[in-house]
């Protein structure tokens, strides 16, 4: 299947008065990898969990391909290829590398309760852990499966994330600070995880990051936030040499598009 | 090295690990096939008592241990096994009514009932969360015993009802029935343990199966990380609505079990405390673990009884209506300075300290590698 078009118009979320997005627009074309930057508070993370339906918009419409995702549960989403990592790394401690990672087999997989129950389930998990086996070997994780999660090294938990989320086999790949933490090396190892994996797997990657070295080397467009609105959007190179983006990080003393306007009431 | 030769080289050695853990198992299964022509009818009863709550404990250990939703309302689902059993079974006498149904149906609608009781309260238990369930569902046990005094022509009121003898295919399993093996008389106890092991083997082995399995995944990661699960397409409301029904028919089963054991349904045994006993159970043995339920709920109800038993030799002890400590209260400070020294130490309770002692044994690089 070929990898979809994710169109965000005009989004807009509040909470209770304060306006995290305002009416954010931008469009990523298939197959291509987009970064979202800005700095901390800028709406990025909330802007990934209003697309996977973990935050409902207050306004505005948000669309893979022809479908509306705008107002469907976060599992819904998931089932229709939307994978995701998060921030603050979302494991379960206490469980081996191979469990988490056959959780995100679970929309693949149909097995129930009772089909479980009654030992009807087993044919299918072994199929579907040859592949997660394959995708642990891809992001080089093989040798820590039997491992409990919870003792890995951070950098082990990120492409544990990372490889979970790919078990989806999901056509639109989301990626919250996915190098947050690890140092230079495995940053650009990651990065270059994620490049092969759009490319092997026709993906769609939108992705938060501070580390502007992997930024500026693996996406091929970049939208920037400030105070939840979009103040640039380009290619890499020419975000670079944006002045509003300069002074977004900066923080210079006159900031022509980006006044902040964060405690303004919703509409 | 290829794919295949690497697994080769690995098989043997897989079954050279699993081989004690196999042996050990044939081992338990002989010693409990043949423990009632050797033991005593009181011992065999503690075992009926435990199997019949470690079938209640496997189902908290679902609910509470993988999908983390904690509730305090099991006793009420035990005590519509019970008296669903009882009642469905149970013949007309006097003002007590009953349906005089064969045994083996009456438990089987007592266990489905006792499902059909999860499933509407399951909308509460969909939208609540761990600790939040445990204060909703602490209505149930207090619903359920208004019900159990008042409800007299099903329960019998505060005196309780009596318990139809379980029976499968013209075997009776009590008293009057006059079988005896190798000399052994086969009453109530004998053929009950039978009964109830088997029983017990089949939840355990559902109970592994689910939480080995894909549902037990989703519990497990529903527990740690609602929202984590719900972005890997797991249906939380629905997961944790289904954790909740399979938990109230495994306390269904307990409570059909119970019945037998104790020939008697009586209301004030389904109180607050034996739910909180069931959570003292798991703890024990350790959240989410099946063998640890079933060691945990050995445990917590062999002591109390064993404990009166031996009364007259242990310090301090005394057995029921003496003066001084009461052995079903000192087992219960037992357990309970057990349950604070396990958070405290162990918190995963008494399966992590047999797999922390496994892996001691094992020099530290040899483990188990794919």
């Amino acid at each position: 299947m070929s990898p979809p078009r994710l169109a965000v118009e005009e989004v807009s979320l509040a909470f209770s008065g304060l306006l995290a997005l305002d009416e954010v627009c931008f469009t990523v074309e298939p197959g291509t990898v987009h970064a979202v930057i800005g700095p901390n508070g800028a709406g990025k993370s909330s802007l990934l969990n209003t697309l996977c339906g973990i935050y409902p918009v207050t306004g505005g419409r948000i669309l893979l391909d022809e479908h509306e995702v705008t107002r469907l549960r976060t599992d819904r989403i998931a089932a229709l290829g939307v994978g995701r990592t998060f921030q603050n790394i979302v494991v379960s401690p206490q469980e081996s590398v191979l469990d988490n990672l056959m959780v995100g087999r679970h929309r693949l997989t149909s097995a129930g309760l009772v089909a479980t129950a009654l030992w009807l389930g087993r044919r299918e998990q072994r199929r579907h852990e040859e592949r997660v086996r394959e995708i642990a070997h891809f992001v080089g994780l093989s040798a820590r499966l039997d491992s409990t999660a919870g003792l890995l090294a951070y950098g082990d938990l990120k492409r544990l994330e990372f490889a979970r989320a790919l078990c989806l086999e999901p056509r639109l790949l989301i990626l919250d600070e996915p190098v947050a933490g690890l140092n230079a090396a495995e940053s650009w190892e990651l990065g270059q995880l994620v490049l092969t994996a759009r490319k092997a797997l026709d993906l769609t990657v939108v992705f938060v990051e501070h580390d502007m070295g992997v930024v500026m080397s693996i996406a091929d467009r970049i939208t920037v936030l400030d105070f939840g609105r979009v103040v640039a959007e380009g290619l890499p190179a020419e975000v670079r040499r944006d002045p509003i983006v300069v002074s977004a990080y900066l923080g210079a003393p006159d900031r022509p598009e980006a006044t902040p306007q964060a405690e303004r009431t919703p509409q | 090295m290829s794919d295949a030769t690497a697994t080769a080289a690995v098989a043997p050695r897989a079954v050279a690990r699993r081989l004690p853990g196999a042996l050990l198992l044939a081992a338990a299964v002989v010693v409990l096939l043949a423990l009632p022509l050797y033991l005593e009818a009181f011992w065999l009863r503690i075992g009926l008592f435990s199997m019949a709550t470690a079938v209640g404990a496997l189902g908290l250990t679902i609910l509470f241990g993988a999908a983390g939703q904690l509730s305090l309302g099991h006793a009420f689902f035990v005590a519509v096994g019970t008296y669903g059993y009882a009642f469905l079974s149970g013949g007309d006498t006097g003002h007590v009514k009953g349906l005089g149904l064969p045994p083996i149906v009456a438990a089987v609608l007592a266990t489905l009932l006792a499902g059909v009781c999860g499933l509407l309260f399951s909308p509460v238990a969909g939208r609540l969360r761990g600790i939040y369930l445990g204060i909703a569902s602490l209505g149930l046990v207090f619903l359920g015993h208004h019900l159990l005094l008042n409800l007299r022509p099903v329960t019998g009121g505060y005196d309780g009802r009596s318990v139809t003898p379980f029976s499968l295919g013209g075997f009776l399993f009590s008293d009057s029935s006059d079988l005896a093996v190798l000399g052994v008389p086969f009453g109530a106890v004998e053929s009950l343990w039978y009964l109830f092991l088997a029983v017990t083997a089949v939840a355990t082995l559902v109970a592994r199966n689910v939480l080995r399995g894909r549902p037990g995944r989703a519990f497990r990661l529903m527990r740690d990380n609602e929202v984590g699960a719900a972005a890997m397409g797991v249906r939380v409301q629905r997961a944790k609505a289904s954790a909740f029904v399979l938990s109230s028919m495994y306390a269904g089963v307990a409570g059909v079990l119970t019945a037998l054991a104790f020939q008697r349904a009586v209301p004030d045994y389904f109180d607050l405390g034996l739910s909180i006993d069931f959570l003292a159970m798991i703890i024990l043995g350790g959240l989410g673990s099946t063998s640890g339920a079933i060691v945990g709920a050995t445990f917590v109800v062999a002591l109390p009884i064993v404990l009166s038993r031996y009364a007259d030799a242990l310090p301090l002890v005394v057995g029921p209506g003496q003066d001084g400590l009461d052995a079903s209260i000192a087992a219960q400070f037992v357990y309970g300075a057990l349950v604070v020294v396990v958070m405290l130490t162990q918190p995963g309770g008494l399966r992590a300290m047999v797999h922390t002692l496994r892996q001691r044994r094992r020099p530290p690089y040899a483990r188990r590698t794919p």
